[in-house]
């Protein structure tokens, strides 16, 4: 009868799920508890340009708006990572930039503040919302801003695939990542398999 | 980081999420194995009610997101709760009814490792993606969200005229409502859960017809790795299409069960309630099954008709379909839109083929049957490209269109392959030297390369092809919804959307990461063709004209030119620029 009740379907099923749940279970009192655990002081990390498939905390690109607002976009890893802002300390003095969160992508942010002038060396520092606490930090410079020469668009002629970049904003991280300076020009090379047509 | 790895990483990070979606197919995969039980009581082994539940978990799971959203309307937000409590209730009225059965608990494991190990290759992909893939899922995001705010309001506004695919949707936001994850990963891991367990559901038929666990892994096998499809429709971003697949499955099952009529005579009202109900399912999941469903119905008439046949002519009719497929193959390399059906197959799967076509001559010869029907079905599958349909809303199409046919033709050729398998295995046994460890190595052999063929060349990651959006993408949309007034009208760019055999260009589809837009920040976009050239002042009147109030500028190559733009700074401002991402204000209008 311990056989037949043992090796019953029923028996394995509820065992089984009762693993799941149990390792489910588990899994989230330990994410509990780290949250509400005071935190061991957490070592800063260093940021840096992020290479074509970020997996740690990085800088993935810079830019501007209308109203002269510097643009920090950045990666941030899935996992608790806590609520922060972003100061960029320049020679002419420190910015607070506030940070938005995508809502669908929590791995996106972004940060606006202060323009930064051209070879003006950053100090990028991100900085806890809760207790100001420094997160990470890295150095920039943003080396030149390539302008689009107006002889390109004139002719009123369709061209070909644009390959000029236009507009971007090329930086150097001041601690070079494993592929040296990066460029981030605005129309990529085009990819081997495109959509067109469509469906590839 | 390897496949496994990165595979893990996912599973870590978005347990939750691959928990919402797995807990109503098991619970729907238990209902439905339960159901079968007390029609054909112990004819099918623990393995092949796995495998029928492994399709068959649609039935009571799209029941339960009807009865959701239609409870939801009627009596408000505690439908939710209600519905969701009766699943449970009937669940566990399901386990503990009846006598407990013996169960192998070493199936079970093997079963369930298998399982695991699918699942984990399959999460890889979600590793390296941002948002789903290409233009079509911005519109699956779009309907799914209108549905969640329908629980929202528990009322149904007027639905949107670009409304389609209701079965997908229905669930997905059934699903995001219950559990709670966003609607970007339910999307993202819906996916590769389906493409992890869509496989399992071909061991039943297999089993069936060849009587080999054997071969029947192997068609399981071959579904899951040996081919670019039906993976690479998350490149696609075509996820009604894969959920498609799983009705097609069970259809496919429960038609061989009426087929084999002399087996299974006394439970044929049953079965017809569960055809009936599956090719329903299946339409309103995706209404091209129903055409698929319509060319395998014909294919049974042909393969039973063809059986009342002399021998002679059986022969003839084998021989006049495959000249068929060749014909229509000769017809669809001629078409430019056409041509990459076979293109892919030929490009990536190779080898697969290769070996399915020597595997081709063992099945036609122990299981012609099953093969005739197969080549029917795919000759008239291939011809659905060809037929003419015209509907008031959608314009000119054709029954099917290429990238359906693509998708689909990996499931007759993972049953040739394990009919061919199974019939190899019966060559072998007459053999006189070691027919069993001949046999053995032979399989041995055979699985040995898919894997490796799967190890070297199956993508196991996003292609690309169809990344349209990058981060800079999901900033500029931040941006915009806090800036942006919420009445704003965008231009963002397209190009023609090329699928079906006539190639008319009155659809266009977007390019870049201006497809989201609409879907993620409830801002009005309108399309204008990429090669537009906004160097001519016309066009500037035009987007005047049209009261246009942004330009969005993504980074693709196929995204509107930046230079041109650049160049009219009286007639185009730049508000916002990152690398991949700007948009432009329109100035100028008079």
């Amino acid at each position: 009868m311990f056989k037949k009740f043992f090796f019953s379907k029923r028996t394995v099923f509820l065992v089984l799920a009762g693993a799941v749940v149990l390792a489910l279970l588990g899994w989230r009192v330990m994410a509990v508890r780290q949250a509400l655990a005071k935190p061991d002081p957490q070592p800063v990390l260093k940021i840096r340009y992020c290479g074509a498939e970020p997996e740690e905390l990085c800088v993935l690109s810079f830019g501007r708006d209308i109203d002269k607002k510097f643009v920090v976009n950045l990666f941030v890893p899935e996992g608790d990572f806590p609520e922060f802002y972003v100061t960029i300390k320049r020679t002419s003095g420190e910015g607070v930039y506030e940070c938005v969160q995508n809502g669908e992508v929590p791995t996106s942010v972004y940060c606006l503040g202060d323009m930064v002038g051209l070879l003006e060396e950053m100090g990028v520092s991100l900085h806890s919302v809760e207790d100001d606490a420094q997160l990470a930090v890295g150095n920039f410079t943003l080396e030149a801003l390539m302008v689009f020469s107006q002889s390109l668009g004139g002719s009123g002629n369709q061209g070909g695939t644009p390959t000029a970049a236009v507009g971007a904003l090329t930086l150097n991280d001041e601690e070079p990542s494993s592929s040296g300076v990066l460029v981030t020009p605005t129309f990529v090379t085009p990819g081997p398999s495109y959509p067109n047509p469509s469906y590839p | 980081m390897t496949i496994w790895t990165d595979g893990l990483n996912v599973l870590l990070d978005r347990a939750w999420v691959v928990f919402s979606i797995l807990i109503p197919i098991l619970w729907g995969n238990i209902l439905f194995g339960a159901a079968l039980r007390k029609i054909f009581k112990t004819q099918f082994t623990d393995i092949e009610y796995f495998s029928l539940g492994m399709a068959g978990w649609v039935l009571p799971s799209s029941l339960w997101a009807a009865l959701m959203l239609a409870g939801t309307f009627l009596f408000g937000e505690a439908a939710t709760i209600a519905v969701s409590a009766l699943a449970v209730v009937v669940f566990l009225f399901v386990l503990f009814s009846g006598k407990p059965k013996r169960a192998s608990i070493w199936h079970s494991l093997a079963l369930t490792a298998l399982l695991a190990v699918s699942l984990v290759l399959q999460l890889a992909f979600l590793e390296k993606t941002i948002l789903p893939l290409y233009f079509d899922s911005a519109e699956h995001y779009r309907i799914i969200n209108y549905l969640a705010d329908t629980y929202n309001l528990s009322a149904i506004d007027t639905p949107s005229t670009a409304y389609y695919h209701f079965g997908f949707h229905l669930w997905i936001s059934a699903i995001s409502r219950v559990f709670q994850p966003g609607i970007v990963n339910v999307m993202l891991v819906f996916g590769q859960v389906m493409l992890a367990i869509l496989p399992f559901s071909l061991f039943f038929i297999a089993k069936q017809e060849t009587q080999s666990n054997a071969a029947a892994f192997f068609i399981c096998l071959l579904a899951g790795l040996g081919w670019h499809m039906p993976s690479h429709l998350m490149n696609w971003g075509k996820y009604p299409a894969l959920f498609s697949l799983v009705g097609i499955h069970f259809v496919l099952n429960v038609g061989y069960l009426i087929y084999r009529n002399d087996t299974f005579k006394h439970r044929q009202s049953a079965l017809y309630g569960l055809l009936g109900l599956g090719i329903l399912i299946s339409a309103l999941i995706h209404t091209r099954s129903l055409v698929v469903f319509a060319f395998a119905a014909l294919s049974v008439l042909l393969t039973i008709w063809r059986k009342t046949m002399p021998a002679m002519v059986q022969h003839f009719l084998f021989a006049l379909v495959a000249c068929l497929i060749l014909i229509e193959i000769v017809f669809i390399q001629k078409s430019g839109v056409l041509s990459l059906l076979f293109g892919a197959y030929l490009r990536d799967d190779i080898w697969m083929i290769a070996l399915v076509a020597v595997l081709m001559f063992f099945s036609i010869k122990f299981y012609s049957e099953l093969t005739f029907f197969l080549l029917a079905s795919l000759s008239l599958l291939m011809l659905g490209l060809f037929v003419p349909v015209h509907f008031p809303s959608l314009g000119g199409l054709t029954l099917l269109d290429r990238p359906y046919v693509q998708m689909l033709f990996y499931l007759p050729l993972s049953i040739f392959g394990g009919l061919g398998l199974a019939g190899l295995h019966q060559t072998l046994q007459r053999f006189s030297f070691h027919p069993k460890l001949l046999t053995r190595f032979t399989t041995l052999l055979i699985f040995g390369l898919v894997a490796l063929n799967a190890g070297l060349r199956h993508h196991f990651y996003p292609s690309d092809c169809c990344q349209i959006v990058s981060r800079d993408d999901l900033a500029a949309f931040q941006w915009m919804d806090t800036t942006l007034p919420s009445n704003a009208r965008i231009l963002t760019a397209s190009t023609d959307l090329y699928v079906t055999s006539f190639e008319s260009a009155n659809t266009l589809a977007g390019v870049d990461g201006g497809v989201w837009i609409a879907p993620l920040i409830s801002r009005k976009t309108i399309r204008m063709r990429w090669d537009v050239n906004f160097a001519q002042p016309e066009t500037h009147d035009e987007i005047c004209a049209q009261e246009l109030d942004y330009i969005y500028v993504g980074g693709m190559r196929e995204s509107f030119s930046v230079p041109q733009l650049a160049g009219r700074p009286n007639g185009y401002l730049e508000i916002f620029a990152l690398p991949k991402a700007k948009v432009y204000q329109v100035i100028g209008c008079e």
